[in-house]
């Protein structure tokens, strides 16, 4: 049985805001686009760019990273630091013609209907790009 | 000389339009030095040893492991190369793979699939050295067909092509050859090269002479003769077993399970790989374990140069 | 005084154990570092447009006996000893760097149209590259990162050797070509750049700032990518050394020119250099007190990327 292509996002939430704001909107009941696979980190700064290299390298067709608004991180500064790393990576990414693929949002605690709309928003961006353009390549090592 | 001399002569539409028959190859060397209509590829290795090659495939289903051997695979290919080239294969590569039982199946059906054939070289380039090691420019030894472009066709040696017979003008261009390759030929190292460089092992000269060298993995990837390889799973519940080349270089390359690792310095590494070359394989198998193509001269990164190397030590021990 | 002089100088009072700079090689146009510690071995030290291999690399591996080191530092090997010193991995007093002002090293590879090409048949002249007798504009011919460079010659030194005829070409935006393209050719060009890649780290291994004892790329647990050069796992392997050199890539160019394949490899960590340098006014190896740019923030960094 062959269903349609669907995109699959690698969320990594971090627990005291984005993860909190994920799971309020389940407790309301807001739909939104069942695509992410959710990955709970303690904060947004611990997210290692490694780890999004490794979910695209794993064949995600997205990666979504969400922490806290700045000022109101739980560990005071770490979003701060993520921010600068991630604008690195997203810079990089735009660089080499991947834009759109890597996402990052602040959502809060009390945003359950606001995470649902950056998922449905995300997931949007992601299907219209189309599958992991990293999953098929040609590589050197292939016997001719 | 290693030719017979009992070749013939074809036209280089001939030539092309046979070789054009089924799929053919050439290797970068000889896509350099003769503008042939075929795709190149780096060395007979990438054929024969691919850089990444899945051994089996597994899957975990119904509560236990399934594990399926991939089935060896090869299409027939006629390559042509260089006569270092087809060395590395005969006296390396075959060696290794197919010396001991049990033969490694998926290169021995390559191996079995490849129509291998020599092009001469007509001149030593600054980074060649394969007399050095036994080797010569217009060897025909262990090819399937052995080629020279001459000035009015193509010198063949072999089945599958027949021609006119050599010319007198033709003879005397091959002799004018010979003689020009012999006056220009990077003479043999010494003799007990392989015994001088086993016994200098403990010497200090080393740490002067791997100095310098990045133990990059380049040299290991490009070379003919270079066969290491790593076997490592991709996948967890569902994957892969793949072989993939790897590097004496790499500080990984003999770290035990143990952790302990009796290379981790860079110099031991430096020393092992011209020792395995220059020392152990030819002690062993009676040939070089390096046919002095030069790649690895030409491509390193902070011009290391093997054949300096090798200079050094064993004229420290005479 | 000359470089020769001034190295053999040092080396005869003693005031370092060893010059680090660069000898002739064994092929035309090829050059090698040497670690010169007899003063009569200073006769073979040279510097020349051939000299494109960053020596500061070598810093972090010097033999036995050597208490201070002398480097011929062109301005990139400058800003990769300053950027190592700020790093705690090099003690400023062990250094002497010997500053020489750069003129931009030759690509090699644009030399190989030439057909058995010699080192004399090749001069050079102010701003001009002469071959076979023809004259050129040398800009064509310097590496990509040279073309771009902003410090030719050494920020900080303590000899600097002094050379009128250094030219001073004007600096290039060599990545306004690339960054002109539409993204769907842009992302072609790396896919296929990437996919040629045989990941024999020469680049990292030619990198002075790359000098972790493990590297991420080689860890088992956790594991990054597989060991076999694939275009996901190469992809992994390039985008996440420019993620660790953001900030501290000096943009020397030694890893382009050490790739054995010729891929432009360097565009990635020179793009990542331009966004830091962009956004967090910091440029690697230039003041030794700035703080990293990673390890601090401002509270009006950019935020329009992040929804």
């Amino acid at each position: 049985m062959n269903s349609p292509w669907e995109p699959k996002i690698v969320a990594f939430l971090c627990h005291w805001c984005s993860y909190a704001g994920a799971d309020l909107a389940g407790v309301s009941r807001i739909q939104y686009p069942p695509n992410i696979r959710v990955v709970r980190v303690p904060c947004s700064g611990s997210v290692d760019p490694l780890y999004i290299l490794k979910a695209l390298r794993e064949g995600a067709d997205g990666v979504l990273v969400s922490g806290c608004h700045p000022g109101d991180c739980h560990y005071l500064s770490g979003n701060y630091f993520a921010r600068r790393k991630f604008l690195v990576l997203h810079e990089l990414l735009v660089f080499l013609g991947l834009r759109d693929r890597v996402h990052f949002s602040w959502v809060s605690a009390s945003e359950g209907q606001r995470f649902a709309d950056v998922v449905k928003a995300v997931t949007e961006a992601v299907r219209s790009l189309g599958p992991n353009p990293l999953r098929e390549g040609e590589s050197t090592c292939d016997a001719p | 000389m290693r030719l017979s001399g009992n070749g013939v002569v074809v036209t280089r539409e001939a030539f092309l339009e046979w070789l054009s028959r089924g799929k053919t190859f050439v290797t970068e060397v000889v896509a350099r030095r003769f503008r042939l209509p075929f795709p190149a590829v780096p060395t007979p290795k990438t054929i024969l040893l691919p850089q990444r090659e899945a051994l089996y495939r597994f899957f975990w289903a119904k509560r236990t492991w399934n594990v399926h051997p991939l089935p060896p695979e090869g299409t027939p290919v006629l390559l042509l190369a260089a006569p270092c080239e087809v060395k590395a294969v005969t006296d390396v590569l075959d060696a290794v793979f197919l010396g001991n039982a049990p033969q490694d199946p998926h290169y021995a059906t390559r191996r079995k699939n490849l129509f291998l054939g020599a092009l001469g070289c007509t001149f030593f380039e600054a980074t060649c050295f394969c007399t050095r090691v036994g080797g010569h420019p217009l060897s025909r030894e262990g090819a399937d067909f052995f080629a020279l472009p001459l000035s009015s066709g193509v010198y063949f040696e072999g089945e599958g092509l027949s021609g006119r017979p050599l010319a007198s003008s033709e003879k005397e261009e091959l002799e004018a050859l010979v003689a020009d390759l012999g006056k220009t030929a990077p003479p043999p190292f010494p003799e007990k090269t392989p015994e001088y460089l086993y016994e200098a092992f403990g010497r200090d000269i080393w740490e002067d002479i791997a100095w310098g060298c990045l133990n990059c993995g380049a040299c290991t990837f490009l070379c003919p003769t270079c066969f290491c390889f790593d076997l490592a799973l991709e996948g967890r519940l569902r994957g892969a077993m793949i072989r993939t080349w790897d590097s004496c270089m790499f500080p990984k390359f003999t770290l035990h399970a143990s952790s302990h690792n009796p290379r981790s310095h860079p110099m031991q590494r430096v020393r092992q790989r011209i020792l395995h070359k220059f020392s152990y394989h030819p002690l062993r198998k009676g040939v070089f374990g390096c046919v002095g193509c030069g790649r690895c001269v030409a491509l390193c990164p902070v011009n290391w140069d093997i054949r300096e190397a090798v200079e050094r030590v064993v004229s420290c021990a005479l | 005084m000359t470089l020769r002089d001034t190295a053999r100088k040092l080396l005869e009072e003693n005031k370092v154990q060893g010059v680090l700079g660069y000898r002739k090689g064994s092929l035309p146009f090829r050059t090698r570092p040497y670690l010169f510690r007899d003063p009569c071995e200073v006769e073979e030290l040279i510097f020349t447009p051939f000299c494109g291999l960053n020596l500061a690399r070598y810093l972090l591996c010097l033999p036995r006996g050597i208490e201070r080191v002398a480097i011929v530092a062109k301005g990139c090997d400058g800003r990769a000893c300053v950027a190592l010193v700020r790093e705690n991995r090099l003690r400023r007093e062990n250094l002497l760097i010997l500053g020489v002002p750069c003129p931009g090293m030759v690509d090699t590879r644009k030399l190989a149209e030439w057909e058995d090409l010699q080192e004399h048949e090749v001069s050079f002249r102010g701003e001009e590259i002469v071959i076979r007798g023809v004259a050129y504009p040398l800009g064509s011919f310097l590496d990509a990162s040279c073309r771009r460079c902003r410090y030719r010659s050494p920020l900080v030194y303590d000899i600097l050797i002094e050379d009128s005829e250094v030219p001073s070409l004007p600096q290039e935006d060599t990545l306004r070509e690339l960054r002109s393209l539409p993204e769907e050719k842009r992302w072609e060009f790396f896919r296929k750049e990437l996919s040629r890649c045989i990941r024999c780290y020469a680049c990292r291994n030619a990198c002075p700032m790359c000098y972790c004892k493990e590297c991420f790329a080689e860890s088992h647990k956790p594991s990054f990518l597989h060991p076999s050069p694939t275009l996901r796992d190469n992809f992994v392997f390039h985008l996440g050394r420019a993620m660790h050199l953001a900030g501290r890539c000096i943009e020397c160019g030694a890893c382009e020119r050490a790739c054995p394949l010729g891929i432009p490899i360097a565009t990635m960590f020179l793009a990542v250099a331009d966004t830091v340098r962009e956004y967090f006014a910091f440029e690697a190896g230039v003041d030794v007190a700035a703080p990293a740019p990673f390890v601090t923030y401002r509270e009006d960094d950019p935020n329009a990327f992040i929804r």
